[in-house]
């Protein structure tokens, strides 16, 4: 298990160098120019040519990738932002925690109510109580995040006045952005423990538990949950990284400074070197949440082995 | 008589005490001034101030908190465009001279100067006894400093072209010259502004890498704190001094604090206002209504100085027929767009392409332009070979009359083009609207693939004309690949002439040669209307909308 | 009695799978309030053109902000244009954004899925960092990059939604295949000597494919949603396309003055991610091999 570990980790830089060099190819093919976006509509071609000069924009791309490289193995260093003129690391560092916050609220939230409504579908399947939790996550899922933290800000903040409207800094903060980013990823996380309970309780050893007299509430909990949970442990790892770069419009919405904000807003401006510096931030994310979630699937399911 | 004129003669006559208040108002309404801007003027004159906007008793305290739309990209002038870091530093960092509302330049941290006879030399006399905020003086070598800096690290400054040309010599401690190649008559207007704000060389060392995050000026408020992607706050400067003329205040602001929390949606923004966690919003159409009618708000209103615009691009061969090009003016309802997607007065319909907050504006020129008549329109069309075909879309010779319209994503240009779009199929022409990001866009417009634009542009000073329409702009701000080399001379005299009166001939003379080639369809020129909550009291703005803070304080 | 039925469903089964599953879809109230749901659906993207009272895309400035009424039965917009108009036509273009988003990624991650999955080693180790690159790559970049090269339009946005979904279903299918190939059935199978495509096909696929179906019709209103959310910052259905997510998104900017912009489009999406969810889950239960009870 260790040397399959240490394998993967070793790979997972492959991954690494394949992402960068994908976002490095892309800002190549991707229309727009960093020194327009800068110097703003206004600019005279003579101003762009100057500032196109001193960011290396006239470099062709294998130079500037090289550069770039060569920085991050001599200095440890992604560069320089070219809107703020700060390290990318240290623009990432300040909004990381701030993701990282949201992230593990919304999969911890969303995990315990969905497994948790996933599994009481499934024993009362085909009864009110499942099309109640089958009603009930897939509303949270259908209507659009933006229109519920709207509506969540004109109540809990205008209104009643217990939640500040944007910002961040307390846990009041965090409220409303937590429960915008579940709704989505409750119902996913229970129908796929409705389904993959349903098929492990239709399993020969869950009869011969059944038959052997243990009680409905331990064959459910110690033996079909636990081997229902393969699928939902993949969907919590995806949903995890997708979280973490993916959460911008809640971000924008509750001005949380997040790394999906700095990720959009970076694009939009093409701001090159803080766009490959948070994809690789959220690629380190994925490749270490899909390796926890490999680890996951061996526990669960004994039959899988690594080597 | 241009609106410049107009308001010089009427600051005249209150001047000269030959104006009773009532016209007075009513002139000034003419003019577009706002309340505020009236009462400034006549503040400014030693009039008595209308009652209800005198001054009850100031005290020192509290804090006003705005909003903006992002980040700031830094608080280092030299090294930004960004219009969102502006309105923190233009509060950090003071010029040498400012604008004051006749429009007129007036010194700030120059006590006065002089222009040499060939224009190309201006001799500074610096004010004595200023300060910076970390407490060195402000004297002739900070002025050289900040200019060279700028022309050494300045690449991502709106104002490093110019200050190319520019050479600074120290005369004495008191005393610089500014030298320059040619004459230059926008020098004043991009030099009286936050972007040229003054620096000390020791303060800018001491901070390194970070004087983007701890500057260091001289104006009105300190830094204090930036919580990135959350806030920025800045401090009231102890030691401030002003000349500035709007302000009774000459001295430390009565505001201990000065604040912006960055908050990107404006719904957000709207609840934000509603809960007290910020003092001053711009409203959108939907939301005036509420406020007009809350009285726990006051609404300022200014008028933009910025124009939105249907471009078409002439080098296009659905576009290069100056009757196509009439035709399509004539179909435009500007009061319809400005109706239904600036509700509430947010726009004003302007047919010339300088609109009324613009020097060089000349309402005598409105009559020339194409008005709304679409007989005419269809006229032109037929007598230009466009006939319509079986589905109500126009064609000749086998081609159909559906230009292609390319604007940005942003919500309010989508529906102006929507509205376009609707209208022009009044008279058979087929728009397709295309909405791309504004970085595409930026790199789109200079291959000329486009046959429409909506866009619009912000800019103080008519040289505007040249930065949109001078032929040597076609690789970056002329979207409109529009070249015509008797407007090009006339905007290169435009910057030459140094001249008021003279120079605002020559740019009436320009805008003749637009409206009658219309490279550009003038549409609307934006009035921003801020709500600001009423614990703010003394609150004063520029008449194009910056609020000018020192005499404002918090009533609690 | 309940034993009664299933030996008889059983046996019937055993005559015909066909009839199988149709005795359960009709016993499946899940099943049977989806397919009516999906059914409309289909209807309106079918039909919706003609049944649409007014023109959906004509501008009527002085009619604008018409609260619900006999005319306007939902109300029209700020441009005066007829909500339930444009919400009829939007139909077909909800069903083009979730069907072909969807197609293009069951397909593209089965195959991917199953290679991976069923080969291990070399093969899995290779497709699995490919799918992680692929992964950690932010749609909404991706959405981005792919709008801006090859410019603005829904087509574009629905294929890059749905290229971008294919790792979610790939890592889907490998989880189950990882898991299926050591069921005794699939040693059985490769025993008696049946070949890998064989295997795969006939005896893994029907295995993963319980799953997929839940995840698409998970994506398939995801998939709504995300056009939704790209609209929220202008990419996307161009104007005056009467798509549903682009209705939603503008109109919030007349959520206090004009409510109804927003609550039609909204429950429109709504009711049809709901259908499409209950099919999936009704349908899982009649496709289930190892159904019993």
């Amino acid at each position: 298990m260790l040397a399959y570990i240490i394998r993967r980790i070793l790979q997972s830089f492959i991954v690494l160098i394949g992402v960068s060099i994908a976002v490095a190819a892309m800002t190549q093919f991707v229309p727009g120019d960093p020194a327009k976006m800068i110097l703003g509509d206004n600019a005279s071609p003579e101003a762009l040519e100057a500032l196109r000069e001193d960011l290396g924009l006239n470099d062709p791309f294998y130079v500037q990738y090289w550069r770039f490289v060569e920085r991050l193995v001599t200095e440890g260093s992604l560069g320089k932002s070219i809107r703020t003129n700060r390290e990318v690391l240290t623009e990432i560092g300040e909004r990381f925690p701030n993701t990282l916050i949201l992230t593990l609220g919304a999969v911890l939230v969303s995990s315990t109510i969905g497994i948790a409504s996933g599994v009481l579908a499934s024993v009362r399947r085909g009864k009110p109580t499942d099309i109640a939790v089958l009603v009930g996550t897939t509303i949270g899922l259908s209507v659009p995040s933006f229109w519920v933290a709207l509506l969540m800000i004109w109540l809990f903040a205008v209104k009643l006045h217990w939640l500040p409207v944007t910002g961040s800094g307390s846990w009041k903060h965090a409220v409303m952005p937590i429960i915008t980013l579940s709704l989505g990823a409750i119902a996913t996380k229970s129908r796929l423990t409705r389904s993959s309970m349903l098929e492990v309780l239709g399993q020969d050893y869950i009869r011969t538990s059944r038959a052997k007299g243990l009680s409905e509430r331990r064959v459910v909990i110690r033996h079909a949950l636990r081997n229902a949970l393969l699928p939902v442990i993949t969907i919590i790892g995806l949903q995890f990284g997708g979280l973490l770069g993916g959460a911008f419009i809640t971000e924008t919405i509750f001005s949380w400074p997040g790394v999906g904000q700095l990720a959009v807003s970076s694009i939009l401006f093409r701001d090159f070197p803080v766009v490959q510096g948070t994809v690789l931030l959220v690629t380190v994310a994925f490749v270490f949440s899909n390796l926890l979630v490999d680890i996951a699937y061996a526990w669960v399911d004994p039959r899988i082995r690594y080597s | 008589m241009s609106q410049q004129d107009s308001l010089r003669s009427l600051l005249d006559d209150v001047q000269a005490r030959s104006i009773d208040r009532r016209s007075f108002i009513q002139r000034g309404i003419a003019l577009g001034l706002t309340p505020r801007a009236m009462a400034m003027v006549l503040g400014a004159a030693g009039v008595a101030v209308p009652v209800g906007l005198a001054a009850a008793a100031q005290t020192q305290g509290g804090s006003f908190t705005e909003v903006l739309t992002q980040d700031p990209q830094t608080l280092d002038p030299h090294l930004t465009s960004d219009g969102t870091a502006w309105n923190v530093f233009n509060e950090i960092f003071s010029p040498l001279m400012y604008q004051d509302i006749d429009f007129t330049y007036k010194g700030l941290l120059a006590e006065s100067w002089e222009t040499s006879e060939d224009s190309l030399t201006i001799t500074f006399t610096l004010r004595e006894g200023v300060t910076f905020h970390d407490g060195s003086e402000f004297n002739a070598d900070s002025v050289k400093y900040t200019i060279d800096r700028l022309r050494e690290v300045g690449t991502k400054s709106p104002i490093y072209d110019p200050v190319q040309t520019i050479t600074v010599d120290v005369i004495d401690p008191k005393t610089v010259t500014f030298t320059f190649e040619t004459p230059d008559a926008t020098f004043f207007n991009a030099f009286a502004d936050g972007y040229a704000g003054m620096m000390n060389q020791s303060s800018v060392e001491a901070a390194g890498d970070e004087f983007g995050r701890k500057p260091v000026g001289s104006a009105a408020f300190m830094f204090k704190e930036w919580n990135t992607g959350n806030s920025v706050t800045l401090s009231a400067f102890d030691n401030f001094t002003t000349t500035e003329a709007y302000f009774d205040n000459k001295g430390r602001p009565y505001l201990d604090e000065l604040g912006w929390k960055i908050i990107a949606e404006p719904f957000a923004q709207i609840a934000s206002l509603e809960t007290g966690e910020i003092d001053a919003v711009d409203l959108s159409a939907t939301d005036l209504p509420r406020f007009e009618n809350d009285d726990r708000f006051e609404i300022f209103e200014a008028r933009n100085t910025s124009l939105g615009y249907l471009g078409l691009t002439r080098t296009r061969p659905l576009m290069e027929d100056v009757n196509v090009r009439t035709a399509i003016a004539h179909a435009i309802d500007r009061q319809e767009i400005v109706d239904t997607i600036f509700t509430g007065g947010l726009a004003e319909p302007v047919s010339t392409p300088l609109p009324p907050s613009i020097p060089g504006y000349n309402a005598e020129l409105e009559a020339t332009t194409p008005a709304f008549d679409l007989d005419a329109a269809k006229k032109l069309l037929d007598d230009a070979g466009w006939v319509e075909g079986g589905d109500g879309i126009r064609e000749k010779d086998g081609v159909m009359m559906q230009p292609q319209l390319y604007t940005t994503t942003s919500a309010t240009y989508g529906q102006a083009a929507t509205l376009i779009q609707a209208q022009l199929r009044k008279i058979g022409v087929d728009v397709v609207i295309n909405q791309i990001e504004q970085a595409a866009l930026q790199d789109f417009t200079p291959k000329g693939e486009h046959d429409m634009l909506m866009y619009s542009w912000g800019w103080s000073d008519p040289n505007v004309l040249y930065i949109f329409l001078s032929s040597t702009r076609m690789e970056s701000s002329n979207r409109v690949h529009y070249s015509n080399p008797d407007l090009d001379a006339l905007l290169v005299e435009g910057q030459q002439t140094l001249d008021w009166d003279a120079r605002m001939e020559v740019y009436y003379k320009a805008q003749e040669i637009i409206i009658h080639d219309l490279p550009w369809v003038p549409l609307y020129m934006p009035i921003t209307k801020t709500a600001v909550n009423k614990r703010i009291q003394g609150m004063k703005t520029f008449p194009t909308g910056r609020f000018l803070k020192n005499d404002a304080w918090v009533e609690e | 009695m309940s034993a009664a039925i299933a030996s008889n469903g059983l046996m019937r089964g055993a005559r015909s799978p066909r009839q199988m599953y149709w005795r359960r879809f009709r016993k499946n109230p899940m099943c049977i309030v989806g397919t009516f749901l999906v059914i409309l659906l289909l209807f309106i993207a079918i039909f919706g053109r003609m049944l649409a009272p007014y023109d959906p895309i004509l501008v009527d400035t002085p009619a604008r902000f018409s609260p619900p009424n006999s005319t306007n039965w939902f109300g029209t917009d700020e441009f005066g244009r007829d909500i339930f108009s444009r919400i009829l036509y939007g139909g077909r273009l909800a069903v083009q954004i979730g069907l072909v988003s969807v197609v293009v990624a069951f397909l593209g991650g089965i195959v991917l899925g199953l290679i991976s999955g069923y080969y291990g080693g070399f093969v899995d180790t290779i497709l699995s960092r490919i799918l992680e690159i692929w992964l950690s790559f932010p749609d909404i970049l991706f959405v981005i990059a792919v709008v801006a090269m090859l410019g603005p339009s829904l087509q574009t946005v629905i294929l890059a939604l749905g290229f971008q979904s294919i790792p979610a279903y790939a890592r889907i299918v490998r989880g189950s295949v990882l898991s299926a190939r050591r069921e005794l059935y699939v040693e059985a199978a490769h025993s008696v000597g049946v070949g890998n495509g064989r295997v795969m096909t006939r005896h893994i696929l029907p295995n993963v494919v319980a799953p997929l179906i839940i995840l698409s019709s998970l994506r398939f209103g995801s998939a709504l949603l995300t056009g939704a959310g790209l609209s929220f910052i202008g990419l996307g259905a161009q104007p005056p396309t009467p798509e549903w997510g682009a209705i939603l998104s503008t109109g919030r900017m007349y959520m206090y003055q004009a409510p109804w912009i927003t609550i039609f489009p909204g429950l429109a999406i709504a009711i049809f991610v709901l259908g499409v969810n209950m099919l999936g889950d009704g349908l899982r239960d009649v496709l289930d091999p190892r159904l019993t009870k």
